[in-house]
């Protein structure tokens, strides 16, 4: 183990000294929608049964697109929420989310910061816009549709509803945007900064990010399998998640029993190229060592890594490539995989496969890989899981994303010790 | 001296379409010229917000002394608040105009996202350190400021460079102006990236920030800057790319006459929207509902905020 620190210790980079605080983490309520459930709980059991959220589009007309289908969400919940315009769909899953996380302890949480991770904000009603003025021209009937385009838009529906007296603070580091939000949270309560934080993230699929992965040849024609040999690239989904995190001392005094600890948290970025990632997963492979080394954690204690895993041919084969580098020592690790089962939510990714990994904590669990027949062989330590959730004793999960500009995140989740 | 966080400023650096503004302040204030930067980027297919962005980043680094074999082991943090607007309204119509959308030309969508001039800043110094894109509206300016501090505080960089940057398409345009009660304002692309450091022995410092809490408004926070002059710091270690003297004091104010904004401008209600610095900061404007600021000043040029004389 101490050569594994020292290694990572390269005199630049992410080490334990970096955060300052010695305080834990936990997160101590959560709130998730999907396209495969409405719920915590329902989207869980929905992925431990293997299913997937793969539907016809109907947000817009995908009719002329190879597949027109997504992981969209099937009836995007109503919300009660006063305001002069129809809330956006990307709103909507967002206040839904916050609202489970929040139950009926508003009141305690309204002093906590927020963060709040989004690749694309209400881009599409920015596309409801442009398809409606370029038909008839800007009117005072398209033009409120502009309202929701802007982030700091969903972050100020939020703001309202639920009276957070700090504006949310927004991060968009594309797909990796609401781990690094995640990210964030543990800082400010690391530092001692804050004993109470929120973080959260959401994205839904719009005709402009359908439109553009598709021009990107990254969209499947198939279904999403990640790590699978014969995987044909991404496909999209909606999803908002939220995570109320708080220290030892403020979730004691409110009697909340930790759903599991966030240990830690790194970021980078690998200055490689702005829409590949490094082929041998240089920069995957150095966020992941960086993440351990914040936490002191030798890579042969780490139960399972939720991987990013996209689906796409070159994200998957790096990303094995980093893993098997990382993990050639611990050939117990289990890898999981959600995408398949949810789709890529974008700037939500970070933060819905985290609620994931701390599930498979509480559960003791780790889930199937949806669509994925069977390993790359690229993926060369540790079992792929495959068909079934397998059983384990799942102490510590790395969850990964990754995103365009290079830019890297990876938080560990660790059971709590919490008593 | 109050024992608080402190970010001191190295150097600053400003990129758009009011460049002539800065220039003419700069020449009537017999400022030398800024130095070249010994940096390079192919910036000639970015977004226009993302190419001043690279150049400003260029720019303020250059001014701040610091190498390209240094530039390695900073972080970036990106602010903006419309994003690349220009190509995502490129990729918008060329979606919805083609009846085949294997014809669309992806490239327009990729250098769109919110978080592409942060990461080609970062491609351009090639650093491996965190990089960060902040968005806000135009009231919480300090809100992003405090997240600048937390990952300071927490040690993720010491060192790094702050990118505000804005454009305004036709979208942006139409979302300032009818959405966000700016009717009849004039917008100017514009970048303004500031070269930071938790160490005050870092190059030249110009000025220091304080955490935003410890302000209530931005007037104040300006006038603790001005106050400060850097306590513990009086041995300026300048840039090897110029001789400037230190500079007498940290700060002085002084108003602008409407005759050096470009192009001229005499309402003063529209005055802080074309002049490139403070329109990227016109965030803390908006929050002090000011009418007027402040132009803070060095030997090295200007930063901060502007008053127009009557």
């Amino acid at each position: 183990m101490a050569d594994f620190l020292f290694a990572c210790w390269d005199g630049v980079r992410h080490d334990a000294a970096r955060v300052t605080g010695d305080g834990k983490v936990y997160l101590t309520s959560l709130g998730l929608v999907t396209s495969i459930g409405a719920n915590i709980e329902e989207n869980w059991s929905s992925l431990l049964a293997g299913k997937s959220g793969v539907r016809a589009i109907k947000r817009f007309d995908a009719s002329r697109y190879p597949n027109a289908t997504c992981c969209a969400i099937a009836q995007v919940p109503e919300v009660s929420f006063h305001c002069a315009h129809p809330l956006d769909d990307a709103s909507r899953i967002l206040l839904v989310a916050m609202t489970e996380a929040l139950g009926d302890r508003v009141e305690e949480r309204v002093d906590a910061p927020v963060f709040l991770g989004t690749t694309l904000g209400g881009m599409d009603n920015a596309c409801h816009f442009f398809r409606d003025s370029l038909a008839r021209g800007v009117t005072a009937d398209n033009l409120p549709l502009l309202k929701d385009y802007i982030p700091y838009m969903q972050a100020r529906h939020l703001q309202k509803q639920f009276g957070f007296r700090r504006a949310p603070q927004i991060v968009s580091n594309a797909c990796s945007s609401s781990a690094n939000a995640v990210g964030l949270a543990w800082l400010a309560l690391r530092s001692g900064r804050t004993e109470r934080a929120v973080a959260a993230g959401y994205d839904i699929v719009s005709e402009f990010v359908f439109g553009g992965f598709n021009a990107l040849r990254l969209v499947t024609p198939d279904v999403c399998r990640p790590f699978d040999p014969e995987r044909q690239g991404m496909m999209l989904g909606d999803g908002a998640g939220v995570m109320v995190l708080e220290t030892a001392r403020s979730a004691k005094a409110a009697g909340r029993q930790p759903i599991a600890e966030l240990r830690a948290y790194a970021s980078s970025v690998e200055a490689y190229h702005v829409t590949k990632p490094h082929p041998e997963g240089e920069g995957a492979w150095a966020v992941m060592r960086d993440c351990l080394a914040v936490a002191a954690l030798p890579p042969e204690e780490v139960s399972s890594v939720n991987a990013h895993a996209t689906g796409t041919p070159q994200n998957d084969l790096m990303e094995a490539k980093a893993i098997s580098r990382l993990f050639a020592c611990n050939p117990q690790v289990t890898i999981t995989a959600n995408k398949g089962a949810i789709g890529h939510t974008l700037g939500a990714a970070g933060i819905v496969e985290g609620i994931f990994s701390a599930l498979s904590i509480r559960d003791q669990v780790v889930p199937p890989t949806v669509h994925t027949r069977c390993a790359l062989p690229e993926l060369a330590t540790g079992t792929l899981v495959i068909g079934t959730p397998k059983k384990d004793r799942v102490e510590h999960v790395l969850s990964t994303s990754f995103g365009f500009g290079g830019t890297n995140a990876a938080l560990l989740f660790s059971r709590s010790d919490y008593a | 001296m109050r024992d608080v966080p402190r970010l001191y400023l190295n150097g600053f650096a400003c990129t758009g379409d009011a460049c002539t503004w800065l220039s003419r302040l700069e020449q009537a204030a017999a400022r030398p010229a800024a130095p070249m930067p010994p940096y390079s980027y192919n910036t000639r297919r970015l977004d226009k917000m993302v190419a001043l962005s690279v150049e400003a980043a260029f720019a303020a680094l250059a001014r701040s002394g610091i190498l390209p074999a240094e530039a390695q082991r900073l972080g970036v943090v990106g602010l903006s608040h419309n994003g690349p607007s220009l190509y995502s309204e490129d990729f918008i119509r060329d979606l919805m105009s083609q009846a085949d959308p294997a014809l669309v030309n992806p490239m327009p969508f990729a250098e769109s996202v919110l978080n592409i001039a942060a990461a080609h800043v970062s491609l351009a110094l090639k650093t491996k350190q965190p990089v960060y894109t902040l968005h806000t509206d135009l009231e919480h300016f300090f809100d992003m400021l405090d997240t600048l501090f937390l990952l300071t505080q927490t040690k993720q960089f010491d060192r790094g460079v702050f990118c505000v940057c804005e454009e305004f398409s036709v979208l942006g345009r139409r979302i300032m102006s009818d959405c966000s009660d700016l009717p009849g304002t004039r917008f100017v692309d514009s970048a303004l990236a500031v070269v930071f450091s938790t160490n005050p022995g870092h190059g030249g410092t110009l000025a220091c920030l304080e955490p935003p809490q410890q302000t209530a408004d931005p007037h104040e926070f300006i006038e603790q800057m001005h106050r400060l002059r850097i306590p513990g710091v009086t041995d300026y270690v300048w840039s090897a790319y110029s001789s400037d003297p230190p500079p007498s004091a940290l700060t002085d104010q002084f108003a602008v006459q409407p005759s050096f904004l470009e192009p001229p401008v005499m309402d003063q209600e529209q005055a802080f929207m074309v002049t490139r610095m403070a329109e990227v900061l016109d965030c803390g404007l908006r929050t002090a509902q000011g009418r007027e600021s402040v132009l803070i000043q060095s030997s090295r040029g200007v930063f901060g905020w502007v008053r127009v004389a009557q």
